[in-house]
């Protein structure tokens, strides 16, 4: 008889040939198992796409071309594509310099509270557009909001001169997280990365200061801006709720608000909604390459062996720009901030003369829910698994596709980028059918399990491509010091490379703390249907029937005071490991207060 | 080159499994291999004892009613031990799981623990809007999942699910005598129906009202304005152009208030066209009446017109200027509209839990427990149709309403008062027509932001 197992000679082998090409095995597994879980919902999606039956999730499926002819018919999509890239541009032209010059003061120049600055961009990043949204409609709505009515009581002012439902409301609406913050986070950290030794030799060679930042720094810092730029126009391209709610009501569409108006009809038109978004991947087929390229052309490494940061003393201008930056941070989000509180004790926002003008009901309200416990436990159990295990996960893959020459790195990035193409609402729906259609999967499907394989993937586009631009900033020369000294690969990743990243790790961890805190269309579709999470009793009290929309303000407040505290844990902590490092780098090279050693070693900054 | 080829199998094979995937669904309307899964611990029900009986004092039929088809009832001997059977083999199932429209997620959560607690079953409720759920429901059956034993999924995406051959009729289910005998509990002697088949939904609920709602601003309109306004045909004179808001009327949180003013006599197309040709009307597009309240409290319309009285109450409870004309006078007439109750689902992986929760549903506890859930979160939209429990919190100007049926039925004015509304089909086929028809007049009438280009 025929015998299926190898015998010893040939398992040893095997695992030879397995142990020489390890890497080409876990780049293998690697591509199929994520391949599969991020490629195939957007395959079967786009198969699906030639579904031209009346109810696309009824069957039998009737194949057509429809979806397709009729999308492309649609006045509405060149339009919506084109508000969309003037929305982009604006902000883009708007919030880029002022987030140059904002990263380079906060990781460059000497100017006090750098640290407490940049949190404030991340208060300012994690700020729920949702609740950002609501906070400048509170000061901005042309009938009721307060800084209108309060301008309202001059003399000499008829009408309020501000209207939030606008196309300059949703621009400025979005300059705050979408543009000006996410930048400086991302590109703080990388500014930080410079090797002071390198602007000093073009000073050396004679070009002043800002000569130094032009045709030093700024080359230099090339790849990370690229990205960072791609990230925010596919950023852009997603969101969706400050477009809905000050767009939609006066017929503004952008290319995300279109999908979702396509899946909000009264039979879902998830055909035309799939071919409208698989429009991203025109711009993921121009950035992708792109991004490789530069990537590719030329090094970027500034963290060595022999690193050594430094500080520029900008003198009397540090108080200049200390003001420019608190007055940005206090108008972009403390005031929003300030007006969802003050909101949430009013009876009804933006109504002076409502009796009682002030009411901790809705507080009281949201606190007594004696389901408010439960969602805030589901919460913590998926934001928890999100924001621990998305950084170490993106983080290897961008090792693999940085630091490795293994083969199939080009797939498994081109991979990473194809998964950013379909909006939650839609991409959700592909992994419903995945788990129901994959045999062997169907356990996962309605589980916690899946909820939790969801979030912690989620955002894998940006997180992934955010450690990548990091990595290709470290010299090879950090981690092969380790393993001459005897470390292992995992010893060297753990010990070396993970401390250099940790501010990036808390960073990925916060944001998909809160992306998992915040989910909403995932859980409808994938969880048990029992599970409930703090975003989904936000969703409820805003519910047309309840409409109570001051406690779904406060669920978003929680949220973000929730995330924030832990983040700040989470980077103190962060920063304790990475201190050790930089003590001894601090040592090693002599470094004196005018490089302060903490921020500058730890790779990404902080 | 090689890594060009790799990645092209890899594509190759995952689109080959994607197309496998995409063509595995299931043809709803094939016929199901094996009949839908009956309590086996439930004997057949005896033939019926219900027959019609008059209608309560006051109370009009509503214009076509269907009369309870002969379902076969226990008698009053036998009904102890099977419904003790039901529950033991409920029990057994341990578990129901309901699949809920937007409101009732919160509002009623917490009768569904009634339930629970009273048989000893867990109770899952799912989350999110009605149509989320039936768009879940749909996918999961579309792969062959049945995971779902009730729906309380209503209006559109209730017919959706219907349409998709997704119910069992519920007739055959129902064994309690509180439900099966309508001559003692009922406001209505006959079966009303909330699904346009009239099989699968049993209404439960009566909201009593204006046609359309009427609200001004108490500050900027005068009596004199008010005493001008005795049909809805007044709201066309030139006095009030330029003055009045209401919801854009291709939204589908219109299409209650559509089709009630276009079924109602004397109204119809006719009159929507006009009003919005002759008077300069302003639409708000949002999903609830919070834009309209607030912007008629502030002045910035006179009147806001067919919206939902909740925002507006809200509003007048914190003493703001708004108050609603159709409440101090009588616009034309009065309307009675029939909506909600639950369906049970074809293949319900729990079938005798369901057919538990759908007897407890319509008896006198279920729906004390959904009257007393709802009422928890503010005035109702709508009685129960069981005259035997409380009306909860619903407004007091219709209880007053429905105090006075008998007194205008005894003046022979019932029927110009009141309009009685069914869930037939002319009401489903109105409210899918009438979003053409306004998506037409948007476009020529050049209220661009409100043209919906998918229809």
């Amino acid at each position: 008889m025929a015998t299926a197992t190898l015998s010893p000679q040939r398992s040893w082998r095997l695992l030879g040939i397995l142990q020489s090409n390890t890497g080409s095995v876990v780049m293998a597994v690697t591509i199929l198992v994520l391949g599969f879980y991020l490629l195939f919902p957007v395959i079967l999606l786009l198969v699906l796409s030639f579904n031209v039956a009346d109810d696309f999730l009824v069957p039998p499926i009737v194949w057509g071309f429809d979806n397709w002819v009729e999308s492309f018919r649609d006045p509405r999509i060149p339009e919506a594509l084109r508000n969309t890239f003037v929305l982009w541009f604006i902000n883009f032209i708007v919030s880029f310099p002022v987030a140059i010059v904002i990263s380079l003061v906060l990781a460059r120049a000497h100017i006090p509270w750098t640290h407490g600055l940049e949190y404030l961009f991340w208060i300012s990043f994690v700020f729920p557009s949702l609740a950002n949204t609501v906070g400048w409609i509170m000061l901005l709505d042309p009938d009721v909001g307060m800084l209108n009515t309060a301008l309202e009581l001059l003399p000499f002012v008829e009408e309020g001169p501000f209207n939030i439902f606008s196309f300059w409301g949703i621009v400025w609406t979005k300059l705050q997280s979408d543009s000006v913050s996410y930048f400086v986070i991302l590109l703080t950290p990388a500014f930080r990365n410079m090797d002071q030794a390198l602007e000093e030799a073009a000073r050396v060679s004679g070009a002043s200061k800002m000569g130094a930042v032009f045709k030093v720094t700024l080359p230099v810092m090339i790849s990370p801006v690229i990205l960072v730029t791609a990230l925010q126009l596919l950023r852009i391209f997603s969101g969706f709720e400050t477009e809905w709610i000050l767009g939609a009501s006066w017929g503004f569409f952008v290319y995300s608000t279109l999908i979702f108006n396509q899946t909000s009809q009264f039979i879902p038109q998830y055909g035309n909604a799939i071919v409208l978004a698989s429009m991203t991947m025109v711009i993921i087929a121009v950035i992708f390459p792109m991004q490789r390229w530069i990537v590719s052309r030329r090094h970027y490494t500034t963290i060595s062996g022999a690193f050594r940061p430094g500080l520029i003393d900008i003198g009397r201008w540090k108080w200049v720009v200390l003001a420019g930056i608190v007055l940005l941070i206090a108008m972009f989000t403390a005031l929003p901030f300030f007006v969802i509180i003050v909101g949430s004790f009013m009876s009804r926002v933006g109504f002076f003369q409502a009796v009682p003008l002030w009411t901790t009901q809705h507080w009281v309200e949201v606190f007594t829910d004696p389901l408010f416990l439960k969602g805030l436990r589901t919460t913590t159990v998926l934001a928890f698994s999100a924001g621990i295990g998305s950084p170490v996960l993106f983080s290897l893959i961008a090792y693999m596709l940085v630091r490795t020459r293994w083969r199939g790195r080009r797939i498994l990035d081109g991979t990473i980028w194809v998964s950013a193409v379909f909006p939650g609402i839609i991409s959700s729906l592909g992994l419903l059918l995945m788990f129901l259609s994959v045999p062997g999967l169907q356990w996962l499907y309605g589980s916690i399990w899946a909820l939790i394989l969801v979030v912690l993937v989620a955002g894998n586009t940006t997180g992934t491509n955010i450690f990548k631009g990091v990595m290709v900033q470290l010299g090879n020369d950090v981690e092969e010091a380790g393993r001459v000294a005897g470390a292992g690969w995992f010893r060297t990743y753990f010990r070396i490379v993970v401390p250099l990243l940790m501010p990036t790790m808390v960073l990925i961890g916060m944001l998909n703390f809160i992306s998992a805190a915040s989910t909403t269309s995932s859980i409808i579709l994938l969880a048990s249907r029992d599970t409930l999470t703090l975003s989904i009793i936000g969703l409820e009290w805003a519910s047309p029937e309840l409409g109570r929309t001051e406690n779904a303000g406060i669920i978003s407040l929680v949220i973000m005071v929730y995330t924030l505290a832990l983040a700040l844990l989470g980077r103190y902590f962060a920063l304790k490991i990475g201190l050790r490092q930089d003590m001894a780098v601090a040592r090693r090279f002599g470094i004196t207060r005018t490089a302060p050693a903490p921020q500058a070693a730890t790779g990404a900054g902080t | 080159m090689q890594r060009m080829r790799s990645a092209a199998a890899l594509f190759a094979v995952f689109i080959l499994l994607a197309m496998t995937a995409a063509c595995g669904g299931e043809d709803p309307t094939a016929t199901p291999t094996s009949p839908p899964p009956e309590p086996t611990a439930t004997p057949t029900p005896a033939p019926p004892t219900a027959t019609p009986t008059p209608l309560p004092p006051g109370v009009t039929p509503p214009p076509t009613p269907t009369p309870a088809p002969p379902t076969p009832t226990p008698t009053p001997d036998t009904f102890p031990s099977e419904w003790a059977e039901l529950i033991a083999a409920a029990q057994e199932e341990g578990e129901i799981v309901i699949a809920l429209s937007g409101s009732d997620s919160r509002t009623g959560r917490f009768a569904f623990e009634t339930f629970g607690d009273t048989f000893g079953i867990k109770v899952v409720t799912s989350s999110g809007s009605g149509a989320d759920n039936a768009n879940r429901i749909l996918a999961e059956r579309s792969r062959g999942a049945y995971t779902v034993d009730i729906s309380t999924v209503s209006g559109g995406s209730m017919e959706r699910l219907r349409e998709a051959g997704s119910f069992v009729p519920i007739e055959p289910l129902l064994i309690h005598p509180e439900v099966l005998d309508r001559s003692q509990g009922w406001h209505f002697t006959d079966v009303l129906w909330s699904d346009s088949e009239n099989k699968y939904v049993i209404s439960d609920s009566l909201s009593v009202g204006a046609i359309g709602s009427i609200w001004y601003n108490t500050d900027n309109v005068t009596q004199d304005e008010l005493d001008l306004i005795n049909t809805y045909q007044d709201l066309l004179r030139p006095e009030f152009k330029g003055r009045m808001a209401m919801r854009a009327m291709n939204n589908p949180g219109s299409k209650s208030v559509i089709a009630r003013l276009w079924l109602a006599p004397g109204l119809g197309p006719d009159f929507l066209e006009a009003i919005h040709r002759e008077t300069d009307m302003d639409l708000v597009g949002a999903e609830d009446d919070k834009e309209l309240a607030e912007g008629v409290a502030q002045g910035k319309w006179d009147f806001g017109l067919f919206g939902g009285g909740r925002d507006f109450r809200a509003l007048q409870n914190l003493q703001l200027p708004v108050r609603e004309l159709t409440l101090t006078k009588t616009i034309g007439a009065l309307s009675t509209e029939i909506s909600g109750g639950v369906g049970v689902l074809d293949r319900a992986p729990h079938p005798n839990a369901a057919k538990l929760f759908a007897n407890w549903w319509y008896s006198r506890d279920g729906q004390t427990a959904d009257v007393e859930s709802t009422s928890s979160f503010g005035p109702l939209g709508a009685v129960s149709l069981r005259s035997d429990v409380t009306m909860g919190t619903f407004p007091e100007h219709l209880k007053q309403t429905l105090l006075n049926v008998p007194q205008w039925r005894e003046e022979g004015t019932l029927e110009e008062r009141l309009v009685v509304y069914e869930l037939n089909d002319e009401w489903f086929q109105v409210r899918e027509s009438t979003e053409v028809f306004f998506n037409d007049l948007y476009k020529e009438l050049g209220y661009d932001a409100w043209v919906n280009y998918n229809l």
